[in-house]
């Protein structure tokens, strides 16, 4: 249960957290939000796009602020697992006996930037499913496992498809959400160039440690959902699915798979971190009206007529978000 | 009081809220479908027809309508979470009640119900909440005016003609009795058109409408008959409204001295001014004539005279205005009592009681002398009879002073023969009948047998009706004739109770 004290010192944490960050960064808000809904999820984020938008700034920024450990691995196509994971080498003791130690790679650690992972092959790309699923690596026939927490933020460019190797479904799917970085406006360029070609920017204070970290999630956790917040919800991804009853006209004609059930708990839980947020100890539509594009963008499929026309799957949720209604008919008028 | 008792209260006082609201709003609803369904059967029945009154119908769709909406209403009251949800929505309380209620009504963590409630009372809620369920008019509610003047208007205009065949259940009776009165109402438009009655003209288009309707059965019986009625009541009002002439079409001998003399001093006038009778004449003539049968002032008249004898010829011309008016006024005057006695006949046909009560008095097959009061002596004038049985209760008078044995009461007769008299009149000389007919009966205590007048007889007994050199009773006399063969072609009286 949650105790309203809590909620307020976590709302605290959390808005210390955000000011330090506002520090370095400028603008970015929504990106923001969803990485520390990620955080505190305990999702992993993939982040999508241009060059030289702060993403990779903002992440190590965050690590900073969190006193948690950051990694950063720039995929290319020659990267191989044991990159990323680590390897096994031989070594030699005292005796002279050779034995063989793994070398962890830098997946062991707490924030972990796959700075553009399309570029990497699947065999590589592949690599960080276990990780990213089970917080541990397998090296032969030993399991090692990650610190928590452990969240891997990846990003990806959407305009250089040359040479590119788009992630499979199973591997997106592992995503908590996807988030898209705008554009700055010409007010933030201003801010921008303020900041960063003038003095050194301020340095960053650790506001939150793992430990508060680990308690602002299970606190997520125990925000609560109302039987019809949760029915809408479950509607929002069945609308999604062409062959359901609640599938709306344009979901029928241009998607081919819908949003899986790990979807669901992707928008339920990122919707709890909004709450969380918001100070409230319940899930509102709000929420998950806010958290539907970034949790399920990345799990629809579009059939070829969609991708033949162009249709993006952000249309189709923002066409179901605004079409499925609330609550039943007796209460929507 | 704690939080949840707090948040019950506060979930009571808008489910009661919502339910007014809720009460409201089908009210409206029923109202605006009620009036646009009895516009509908307003309709309906003008196609069809109906044994009911179309205005009546209307009125107990626009009740059901109303009733069953509030009945819909009562039956959907709301439930505590259903309005937990709306007034979440409402004032945007990010699902904070609805989610607290869920959880008070869950009862398996008051804990936790206790800190949703505490979080919800935190939150700065209205002063008054329940006002987001106000009262307000929905749509349907705007529409309702429409609705309203929608059936005002079907209520008021008539449909146009050849609307409908007559129906499956049309009644035969009421439809020859609209095509008898249509070509009535024909005849009196053209009499009208061609001797310049105004009035006798637009009431000819009030019968010929209703006349119309009636013939091809867009009116039930009981609704015929009331507009005939409300028909016969404006003639009669309009009849009296004619100046002077009415007074003389309701007496018929004082009319006829009165035609008789206007017209001969019309003549004289006439012929004065183009130097064919002397002004002595004419003087002599006023002179000896009643002032009421003139319908001019004999100082009016000596003036004009006197005029003529200076050389201006003005007032005289004036003097045959106003005899030329006061002739069509008495035109006009008849056309209308006339019209009122075909409406009369016509709901007598139609088998309305009152309507035989209504009856003029009989003008006497003798002719009084010229200026002489009319004498009530058997014989020479039927008079109504005090007890309301019209012109046979004095018939049956008649008899008695003529050697026939006395008649008993009329309420009497009535317990004693079924309601049916049968009384037996001598009019002159060895000249005696006996004839049937109805009395106004007692309510619910007698039964009579409704003749209706076949088809066949019709046009043949319109044909004596319509000639007025035949005395009234004796067009009674055909009346009943045609009636008792139509008796006989029916294969039994129907019996009616009134």
């Amino acid at each position: 249960m949650i105790e309203p004290e809590r909620l307020e010192q976590a709302g605290e944490r959390l808005d210390s957290l955000r000011r330090q960050i506002a520090r370095r960064i400028v603008g970015h808000d929504d990106l923001l939000q969803g990485i520390l809904a990620c955080l505190l999820a305990g999702g992993h984020v993939l982040l999508e796009g241009v060059p030289g938008l702060g993403k990779t700034l903002l992440v190590k920024t965050l690590s900073d602020a969190l006193e948690l450990e950051f990694a950063r691995v720039q995929f290319t196509p020659d990267l191989m697992p044991a990159d990323i994971i680590g390897t096994q080498i031989v070594m030699q003791d005292e005796s002279g006996r050779r034995y063989f130690e793994f070398q962890p790679g830098p997946v062991f650690t707490q924030l972990l930037l796959a700075d553009e992972i399309n570029r990497a092959t699947p065999k590589t790309q592949s690599a960080l499913l276990e990780a990213m699923e089970e917080k541990r690596v397998t090296v032969g026939r030993t399991g090692h496992v990650l610190s928590e927490p452990f969240m891997v933020l990846a990003t990806q460019n959407p305009i250089e498809m040359e040479g590119t190797y788009p992630l499979p479904e199973a591997q997106l799917d592992r995503f908590l959400l996807k988030l898209n970085a705008s554009y700055p406006d010409a007010r933030q360029l201003a801010e921008i160039v303020d900041r960063t070609t003038g003095a050194p920017p301020p340095p960053i204070e650790p506001v939150m440690s793992a430990a508060q970290l680990q308690e602002i999630r299970t606190l997520l956790r125990s925000v609560v959902i109302a039987a019809h917040v949760k029915d809408y919800a479950v509607r929002l991804v069945l609308a999604t699915h062409a062959g359901n009853a609640l599938a709306l006209p344009l979901t029928k004609r241009y998607a081919r798979h819908g949003a899986s059930p790990r979807g669901l708990q992707s928008m339920i839980l990122a919707a709890k971190a909004l709450a969380l947020f918001d100070g409230r100890m319940n899930l509102s539509f709000d929420d998950l009206r806010a958290c539907a594009a970034p949790a399920l963008r990345h799990r629809i499929l579009l059939n070829f007529e969609g991708e033949a026309e162009g249709i993006e799957a952000e249309e189709l949720i923002a066409e179901i978000v605004r079409e499925t209604p609330l609550v039943g008919a007796d209460t929507r008028n | 009081m704690t939080a949840t008792d707090t948040v019950w209260a506060l979930v009571r006082r808008l489910r009661r809220a919502r339910q007014r609201q809720i009460l409201a709003e089908h009210a409206w609803t029923g109202l605006c479908g009620g009036l646009l369904l009895a516009s509908g059967a307003v309709l309906a029945v003008r196609a069809w027809g109906s044994p009911y009154a179309s205005l009546e119908i209307a009125g107990w769709v626009l009740f059901g309508s109303l009733a069953v909406s509030l009945a819909v209403a009562l039956w959907r009251r709301p439930d505590e979470l259903e309005v937990a949800i709306l007034a979440d929505l409402r004032l945007n309380l990010k699902q904070r009640l609805s989610t607290a209620l869920e959880f008070l009504r869950r009862g398996d963590d008051p804990t936790l119900a206790e800190s949703l409630s505490g979080q919800l009372l935190r939150t700065r809620l209205p002063a008054k909440p329940e006002r987001v369920f106000a009262m307000r008019v929905p749509i349907w509610g705007t529409v309702t005016p429409l609705a309203a003047t929608l059936l005002v208007l079907v209520s008021l205009i008539d449909l146009p003609g050849g609307a409908g065949p007559a129906g499956a259940g049309a009644d035969p009776a009421v439809v020859a009795e609209g095509e008898r009165l249509s070509e009535f109402a024909r005849q009196m438009a053209r009499r009208a058109q061609r001797e310049e009655l105004p009035r006798a003209l637009a009431e000819s288009r009030s019968i010929q409408r209703l006349a119309n309707r009636m013939a091809r059965a867009a009116l039930p019986r009981p609704e015929a008959l009331s507009r005939l009625q409300q028909l016969s009541t404006g003639l009669g009002q309009a009849g009296r409204g004619i100046d002077g002439a009415s007074t003389a079409a309701g007496d018929g001998v004082v009319e006829d001295n009165a035609v008789a003399a206007r017209s001969t001093l019309q003549e004289l006038l006439e012929g004065l001014m183009q130097g064919r009778v002397a002004p002595g004449a004419v003087r002599e003539f006023g002179a000896a004539t009643d002032p009421r049968s003139l319908g001019i002032a004999r100082e009016d008249l000596e003036r004009a005279l006197q005029s003529l004898a200076d050389g201006d010829d003005a007032d005289l011309r004036e003097v045959l205005e106003e005899l030329a008016r006061a002739e069509r006024s008495r035109r006009d005057a008849r056309e209308l009592a006339e019209a009122r006695e075909q409406l009369r006949r016509t709901r007598d046909n139609l088998g309305d009681s009152s309507a035989f009560a209504e009856r003029p008095a009989l003008r006497s097959p003798a002719r009084p002398e010229p200026g002489g009061a009319v004498d009530g002596s058997p014989g020479e004038r039927v008079q109504e009879s005090e007890s309301g049985s019209g012109a046979l209760g004095a018939l049956a008078g008649a008899g008695h002073e003529a050697g026939a044995p006395p008649p008993r009461p009329a309420a009497e007769r009535t317990r004693a023969e079924g309601g049916v008299l049968r009384p037996t009149a001598q009019f002159r000389e060895g000249e005696s009948f006996t004839t049937g007919t109805r009395v106004v009966p007692g309510r619910g205590q007698v039964t009579l047998p409704v003749v209706e007048l076949d088809a066949r007889y019709a046009a043949q007994l319109e044909a004596v009706l319509a000639k007025e050199d035949y005395p009234a009773h004796y067009k009674e006399l055909v009346r009943q004739y045609f009636l008792l063969l139509s008796a006989g072609s029916q294969p039994a009286a129907r019996e009616r109770t009134p």
